[in-house]
């Protein structure tokens, strides 16, 4: 154990730890930008510099290894002033319109030239490096705002695996990060995933905004707007607007629909108010695929990017995937199909549903071809932020609202807070589905952790467990994250077969699997973490009343309807160079 | 090392680095600029200090030439020299060892057309 000293302290490290990892033991944090351990330690940004004595040249704490008997100063004068140096530097790259920026408030960028007390003479910005924008239907890239770091390139290459990202640097003096020059991002293999959003310290890159559609769509007077939305975004957007009152949950929500019904929103729904049907159906085809001679592994289908990575990379597999739709898209088609008439006296064309999502890849999702028929189950979705920004232009302050009674027509669809994450995961919860229809009890689950003992962000998770169902002997997976994904297919290549397999993209946002973003050192902005957190956090329960489900299935989900609840996946092409 | 950057470099040995030539203001601000234009096919472009500090570095010393420099630029012209020592590869490290002992040799050149500002 090599003894250093840092600012006038000394402690023993292990060895091979890096001068950041030895500052952070004594509590001092080294500012970075281009740094994510082990993922991202390439030294780019320099801002990390720190003094080691005997040594002529400043040395980058986030890639250099602690050496016997070093001397480190982390603040001196000239440290400083080389900080202060380097992020003129790329400030003189760089637009600053926060105001319109996504990443306003939430920018590691803009907090560390605050930080750092850069002056803006002294940079003369202004302009970005590139000017271009790079347009795709889940996330787009503002060049004028990338600084370089090529944070998101290691966690599209090692945490997606997706590789579409890169930095090109034939012009040495004006390198630039992108997807392949001249390509969308929906001609690459970008999965929509938002992994690279939320690393990136910058607004460069940016969940695709649709704002402005669903502006124009609340001041159609032809149409209605649906709103759905989990139950979790209501303390995520209490966040965002900030409530100077500590109020109950119950409460806080009421104060929504009241803001949300002011700007245009008719209807309020819970977006995992048909969480039942879905389970229901997907329990009655994984049933058939069991019963069926040639069997086959059936692969839910409720994240997007999971399913456009098997589109992209997985050709093979497309098939395996449930033909259900994912729950929101199925919610919206139920809502335009059926309640339109049933509830609000409309016809499909007059309804608009809007939805409240945690991944861009449901912003890509609406816009796949095979949405594209007559009435679009859902005509927009939002992230959380857009939704706060529609609140906060109409003005309303949640503290001061004036409540009154609202004429609310889809009451029943809204007082649901059953969510997938809470009540077991969506697999267990199609598993139990099965046992009961099969009429045996559910055994308890025993899974075994294949990926993801190190509780690593970047490696994500994959677990399996096997039972019993009557007859039939299954083995199941989950796996989360592109890495996990990538690991779970090489075993199925191999000849390991499962029955049925939940998978989901993202590994930073709430898990499938028992723990969530609290527990992975995730590289994104401490707020964007907190809202992660938010988004993922237990709600307290109510009443779970399925009357409206039992009609639903009476009335309406017979044979001849049943077909809204199903859609198609095809191989996907995308432009390799 | 490209063959343009490594006569550039021995021209600027000879010219730039010795204090015991005499520069005028001129001779200087050209020599040092088409040093550091000549460094540019060595930029890789990935480390902050050098890839925008050396473009950076040009910008200033042509106000030398506009006449529009003051003592900030000078004071720029050092900062950035110094954070050069925080570059990644000895690119950037070369040239800013070279830019500081310009500016011990030399500052007077530098110093005396924006000393009253
Ligand atoms: S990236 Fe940050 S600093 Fe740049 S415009 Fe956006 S909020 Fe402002
Ligand atoms: S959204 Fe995901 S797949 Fe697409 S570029 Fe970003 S990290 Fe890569
Ligand atoms: S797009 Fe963002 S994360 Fe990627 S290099 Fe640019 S600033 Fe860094
Ligand atoms: S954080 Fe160390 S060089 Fe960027």
């Amino acid at each position: 154990m090599p003894k250093i000293t840092i600012d006038n302290q000394t402690l023993r490290v292990k060895k091979g730890t890096t001068v950041i990892e030895a500052c952070k033991q004594l509590g001092i944090e080294i500012p970075t930008l281009c740094y994510i351990k082990e993922l991202n330690e390439i030294g780019f940004c320099r801002i990390c510099s720190v003094e080691v004595e005997g040594q002529q040249d400043l040395v980058t704490a986030c890639n250099t290894e602690v050496e016997k008997g070093m001397v480190v100063h982390t603040d001196s004068q000239q440290i400083r002033d080389s900080r202060k140096t380097s992020l003129e530097l790329l400030a003189s790259k760089h637009r600053f319109d926060c105001w319109t920026c996504p990443k306003d408030g939430i920018c590691e960028f803009y907090d560390m030239l605050k930080e750092h007390d850069v002056v803006f003479e002294d940079f003369e910005g202004g302009e970005g490096r590139y000017n271009d924008f790079i347009p795709g239907t889940g996330i787009s890239q503002d060049q004028t705002k990338c600084i370089l770091c090529k944070r998101c390139v290691a966690v599209c290459n090692d945490v997606v695996t997706a590789r579409v990202l890169k930095f090109i640097d034939e012009d040495g003096l004006n390198p630039v990060v992108s997807p392949t020059p001249e390509l969308s991002f929906d001609e690459t293999a970008c999965i929509f995933c938002g992994e690279c959003v939320n690393t990136c310290p910058t607004g460069a890159l940016q969940d695709t905004l649709q704002r402005n559609d669903v502006q124009a769509l609340l001041e159609d007077d032809e149409k209605e707007v649906v709103l759905q939305l989990e139950p979790t975004v209501y303390r995520a957007l209490e966040e965002e607007l900030g409530c100077k009152e500590d109020l109950e949950f119950s409460e806080i929500k009421r104060r929504i629909h009241h803001a949300l019904h002011i700007c245009g929103f008719e209807e309020v729904t819970n977006a995992s108010a048909f969480t039942d049907v879905y389970i229901k159906k997907q329990s009655q085809e994984l049933l058939e695929r069991l019963n069926s001679e040639d069997k086959k592994m059936l692969l839910t289908s409720i994240d997007p990017a999971a399913v456009r990575y098997t589109e992209l990379f997985q050709e093979s597999y497309v098939d395996a995937i449930s033909t259900l739709k994912s729950p929101h898209m199925i919610s919206g088609a139920l809502i335009k199909q059926h309640y339109a008439k049933t509830h609000l006296n409309k016809s499909p064309k007059d309804i608009a549903v809007v939805s409240v999502m945690p991944t861009p890849a449901s912003k890509h999702e609406i816009a796949r071809e095979e949405h594209q028929q007559k009435h679009k189950d859902v005509d927009a979705v939002l992230n959380v932020r857009e939704l706060a920004t529609i609140i906060k232009v109409k003005g309303l302050a949640l503290d001061s609202l004036k409540l009154r009674d609202l004429d609310i027509k889809l009451a029943e669809l809204n007082n649901v807070h059953l969510t997938f994450q809470r009540s077991g995961t969506n697999l267990e919860e199609v598993l139990k589905e099965t046992a009961s229809t099969l009429g045996v009890e559910m055994p308890e689950l025993k899974y075994k952790l294949l990926v993801g003992k190190g509780h690593k962000y970047s490696e994500g998770k994959l677990k399996e467990a096997k039972l019993k169902l009557k007859d039939h002997k299954l083995r199941v997976a989950i796996a989360i994250g592109g890495s996990a994904i990538k690991e779970l297919f090489k075993r199925i290549e191999s000849g390991v077969y499962y029955d049925f397999v939940e998978y989901q993209a993202s590994n930073s946002g709430c898990s499938i699997i028992d723990d969530s973003a609290e527990e992975l050192d995730i590289p994104s902005h401490d707020i964007i973490q907190r809202r992660m957190h938010l988004l993922c956090s237990e709600l307290e329960e109510t009443a779970h009343d399925t009357k409206y489900l039992d009609v639903l299935y009476k009335e309406f989900l017979n044979d001849k309807n049943e077909s809204i609840l199903y859609t198609s996946y095809s191989p996907k092409e995308y432009t390799k160079e | 090392m490209t063959d343009k950057s490594q006569n550039i470099n021995e021209l600027f040995e000879k010219w730039i680095l010795d204090s015991e030539i005499k520069l005028n203001e001129e001779s200087l601000i050209k020599n040092l600029l088409s040093y550091l234009e000549g460094q540019h096919p060595e930029i890789c472009g990935k480390c902050t200090p050098c890839r925008d500090g050396v473009i950076k570095l040009e910008t200033l010393l042509k106000r030398y030439q506009d006449k529009t420099a003051t003592l900030k630029t000078l004071d720029d012209i050092e900062k950035l020299t110094y954070n050069l020592r925080s570059s990644r590869c000895s690119v950037g490290l070369d040239i800013g060892k070279n830019m500081e002992v310009v500016l011990e040799n030399h500052y007077h050149i530098l110093y005396d057309p924006v000393k009253e500002y």
